[in-house]
């Protein structure tokens, strides 16, 4: 844990053709039949039960955000932030048990949804879509709203530590605008880039949250 | 009373059966073909009218019934029936309201260990051609309504022509009303009914007019009976009788009704033997209680039931009356899982006789009597296609009576057509038969039963039938 | 526009709106009563009285709408080929049309759901462990994300909770058999790594949620 990046990116191979042909462990009486695989497989194919045919997301219950096309970096934050306690939900789901995959799989999973590019849900209502466009290229100067764009990219399809919103679920993204400092940021020991988002967020009104995430929920 | 060949005083052979699944409604719903033409009138009566096959209530095993089955029955008849005010059409305005007739046929042939005594005659004492042994025949033909007659109202109505009677008559006949509704929290099916039969109305197969082997198989013709046997088993299609009925929470079952007997005019215009005519004092009541445990594809009744009943023994010369109290007690189990179908039965009938009136004109010799009928089974059934039952009865009474007979029944059948008829007649339904019956003792005896020398083993019966439903 | 004339154009406009959204709740209450009749002739004599379920007929009471609807087509064209559907509802759902179904869906979702109470009470606590956090060695999704905190599912996911340990049970091994293979995914994929363990713990757990 700890190792920086290049050594990551140098054990990266190693690290998953290690797990791909290691035999598999299993809880002593794990499935019935039928498919599934072991190591990397197996865990995409986890990760998309509940993120969706090619993690393009998913309206269950809750809504579960889409993961295809995200940049790496941010993937790997999060699921070390959510494993680290940094982020929680109001969801009943302890994320940090079913997003614990262990560190070697992390870049390797990044890596896999990244290269995903199914259609989005667009699932958002189509009248905000004109004002979200405003507000994501211009911003909100009188609310002190910057552009969207400065930082997630004219197409949303961000960069680094700054995530991909493009297609993103609407439900989801008005979930995490609305919610952002109760779920965000949660070890104030360990600041991470969410805190970024906190000022902007305040900003926001519910109808700009709205606007914006409907624009993006249709982006290629 | 006592003749080898006395079989139950006007009780319908065939009461049993039900042709309600003629079973090519299998057929018509698994094969596409058939599907993508007018499914609703390709099925005869019940399974037309619910658009369900045979399976789902008789599982192969006719005229056995499923816990589906029973709620059916219990239900009213009506399941599926279009034929109402509030008329719930279905596809494109066709709606199933067709009348629902079916029709059965028995062919069969009995072999008994030694010839019968005699050449079996028909009613009026002729003879039709029947011999002492190795008998052929069309041992009974039937037409149903069965179904819905209008809205909540339905019935099972039978009509039979039988040999050797060489008769048509009204058989085995059940009308009823029934609706549901909610009584603090519990689900209420009630019902009103009007039967000939006491115990045709009920839903399982352990009371007389349904009990396999009995009045819910077939049997030959031929096949020798108890000299006496407990009265609620006696008045099929001689009595009528109405009553209510409530199913509550699909667990417990209580039916209460009364019974008069029909007079001769009645019962000649309605074919049956006047013969069997009995006079009662009063209506009798008859009462059956039952609790059934259903749980996945387990389903286990038990119950009690009786009826009280007292006979004038001779209307032409007054007399004191026989008093008969009937008590009985049964439990079925079920399992109905995917192919494989098991049914255990158990029931035994007790009678107190009271027979002041007999006595007073020198009829009977022992004012007080008694009459019991003990009857075990188990039915396997494969697939709905191959069926073996065994079963064992024991039928006692007080010395006097001479009527303790027992043995045991097995019977194996094959229904080729529980999937589907022939290309050239998809909702045939046939149910070939093989069964053996051995008795241990005949009418208080294992040898010379009869004072002429028969003997119990003499009338081991070898019986094929084509039991065929259309 | 003469002022008197915008009056009864927009008086024309309120009554036009207020008719259509009249009319739009008489079909929809007729289209409710149609599914209460059509329930209580064709499908209560086998899913109980009150739709409550009996014996291998599950209950319907309370289930969600989209969820019903989806079924009762799937059963029309095959889709859903459990032995037990076969055996059943195939030739009941021969006579459900589209409009049908729907009517069928908006009653039976609007009834008052009792739970089957008939799981492995033993088993509860793991079932729900299981419910609510999946399994991560095992590769099990938490089937609360999808079928929520109690079992009531959303749209066309179905609700869960109460249904009868025994249909609960049977329906999930057989996706592990490999029916229903066109059932809304990823369910085929996720039950197939149930082990039979698993799906006692789940079907007894949901048996017993309100």
């Amino acid at each position: 844990m700890g190792a920086d990046r290049d050594l990551t990116l140098l054990v990266l191979p190693v690290a998953v053709a290690a797990i791909v042909f290691s035999a598999s462990v299993h809880a002593a009486d794990v499935g019935s039949g039928g498919m599934f695989h072991d190591g990397l497989q197996g865990k995409i194919e986890y990760c998309q039960d509940c993120h969706g045919a090619s993690a393009r997301g998913y309206r269950g219950f809750y809504p579960i955000p889409r993961l295809a096309g995200q940049t790496t970096e941010y993937i790997e934050n999060q699921l070390r932030a959510f494993v680290e306690g940094r982020r929680e939900t109001h969801i009943p789901i302890k994320m940090a048990r079913v997003h614990g995959v262990s560190p070697e799989l992390r870049a390797a999973l990044a890596a896999h949804f990244h290269e995903l590019n199914p259609r989005p849900i667009d699932d958002a209502p189509r009248g905000l879509v004109a004002e979200g466009k405003k507000i994501y290229e211009e911003g909100a100067p009188d609310s002190n709203v910057p552009a969207c764009a400065a930082c997630h990219g004219p197409e949303a399809k961000g960069e680094g530590a700054i995530p991909r919103l493009a297609g993103q679920l609407y439900p989801y993204t008005v979930k995490e605008l609305s919610e952002w400092e109760e779920e965000r940021g949660q070890d104030s020991s360990k600041p991470d880039t969410s805190k970024t988002m906190v000022t902007i967020v305040r900003n926001m009104t519910k109808s700009q949250i709205a606007a914006v995430a409907a624009y993006v929920s249709n982006l290629r | 009373m006592g003749t080898a060949f006395e079989r139950h005083l006007n009780r319908p052979d065939l009461s049993a059966v039900y042709v309600f699944g003629a079973a090519g409604a299998c057929a018509v719903l698994v094969t596409g073909i058939v599907l993508a033409s007018k499914p609703a009138s390709a099925l005869p009566s019940f399974a037309r009218q619910t658009g369900q096959p045979c399976a789902t209530c008789h599982n192969g095993a006719f005229p056995q019934l499923t816990p589906f089955g029973r709620q059916f029955k219990l239900n009213g008849y009506t399941a599926g029936g279009t034929r109402c005010s509030d008329s719930v059409a279905d596809d494109a305005g066709e709606t199933r309201a067709q009348i629902p007739i079916s029709g059965m046929m028995v062919a069969t042939f009995t072999h008994t260990q030694k010839d019968l005594a005699s050449v079996p005659t028909n009613r009026q004492g002729g003879s039709n051609g029947l011999s002492t042994n190795n008998n052929a025949m069309v041992q009974d033909a039937s037409v149903f309504y069965g179904g819905q007659i209008y809205c909540q109202l339905g019935a099972f109505i039978q009509a039979t022509y039988d040999q050797p009677d060489v008769a048509f008559a009204l058989d085995n006949t059940d009308i009823r009303y029934a609706n549901k509704t909610k009584i603090g929290g519990a689900d209420v099916v009630y019902g009103i009914d009007a039967n000939n039969n006491p115990t045709v109305e009920d839903p399982w197969n352990t009371t007389p007019a349904w009990r396999i082997p009995g009045g819910g198989s077939v049997a030959s013709a031929f096949l020798p009976g108890p000299a006496v046997t407990p009265q609620i088993d006696n008045f099929g299609a001689a009595v009528a009788g109405g009553g209510g009925y409530v199913w509550v929470n699909n667990e417990f079952y209580a039916f209460i009704s009364a019974y008069t007997p029909l007079d001769k005019g009645t019962l000649q215009a309605l074919g049956e033997d006047t013969a069997g005519a009995v006079v009662f004092d009063g209506a009798a009541p008859y009462w059956r209680l039952a609790v059934e445990k259903n749980w996945d594809v387990y389903s286990w009744m038990f119950g009690t039931y009786g009826m009280a009943v007292n006979i004038i023994p001779d209307p032409t010369t007054p007399s004191p009356t026989d008093k008969f109290n009937d008590l009985g007690f049964d439990t079925q189990f079920q399992y109905l899982s995917g192919v494989n179908f098991v049914t255990a039965r158990a029931s035994y009938t007790y009678e107190w006789q009271k027979l002041d009136g007999s006595v007073a004109l020198g009829n009977a010799t022992n004012v007080k009597n008694f009459v019991s009928e003990l009857n075990l089974s188990a039915t396997y059934s494969y697939d709905s296609t191959y069926t073996v039952t065994a079963g064992y009865f024991d039928n006692r009474g007080s010395a006097d009576l001479m009527t303790n007979t027992s043995g045991e029944v097995i019977d194996i059948g094959y229904l080729p057509w529980s999937h589907g008829g022939p290309a050239i007649w998809p909702w045939l339904n046939t149910r070939f038969g093989l069964s053996f019956t051995h008795f241990d003792k005949i009418n208080g005896a294992s040898t010379n039963y009869d004072g002429a020398g028969r003997n119990a083993k003499d009338d081991n019966t070898t019986f094929l039938y084509a039991w065929t439903a259309f | 526009m003469g002022h008197t004339m915008k009056l009864l154009a927009s008086t024309m406009a309120i009554l036009a709106i207020a008719f259509a959204g009249s009319a739009a709740r008489a079909g929809d209450e007729e289209a409710f009563t149609f599914g209460q009749r059509f329930a209580d002739r064709n499908c209560t004599w086998c899913h109980g009285p009150s739709v409550q379920g009996f014996t291998t007929a599950p209950r319907l009471a309370g289930q969600r709408r989209q969820y019903l609807e989806n079924q009762l087509l799937s059963f029309k064209n095959h889709a859903r080929d459990n032995p037990l559907s076969q055996q059943y509802m195939w030739g009941a759902a021969v006579a459900v049309t589209p409009e049908t179904a729907r009517a069928l869906a908006a009653y039976l979702s609007s009834l008052e759901a009792k739970s089957a109470n008939d799981g492995d009470d033993r088993l509860a606590a793991s079932g729900e462990t299981l419910y609510r956090q999946g399994s991560l060695a095992s590769n099990i999704p938490a089937c609360v994300a999808c079928h929520g905190p109690n079992g009531e599912g959303v749209g066309a996911i179905p609700r869960l909770g109460g249904l009868s340990y025994h249909y609960l049970k049977r329906k999930l091994a057989q996706w592990g058999e490999g029916y229903h293979a066109a059932a809304l995914a990823p369910m085929p994929e996720v039950a197939s790594k149930l082990s039979a363990t698993d799906i006692e713990a789940l079907a007894s757990y949901l048996s017993f949620v309100k």
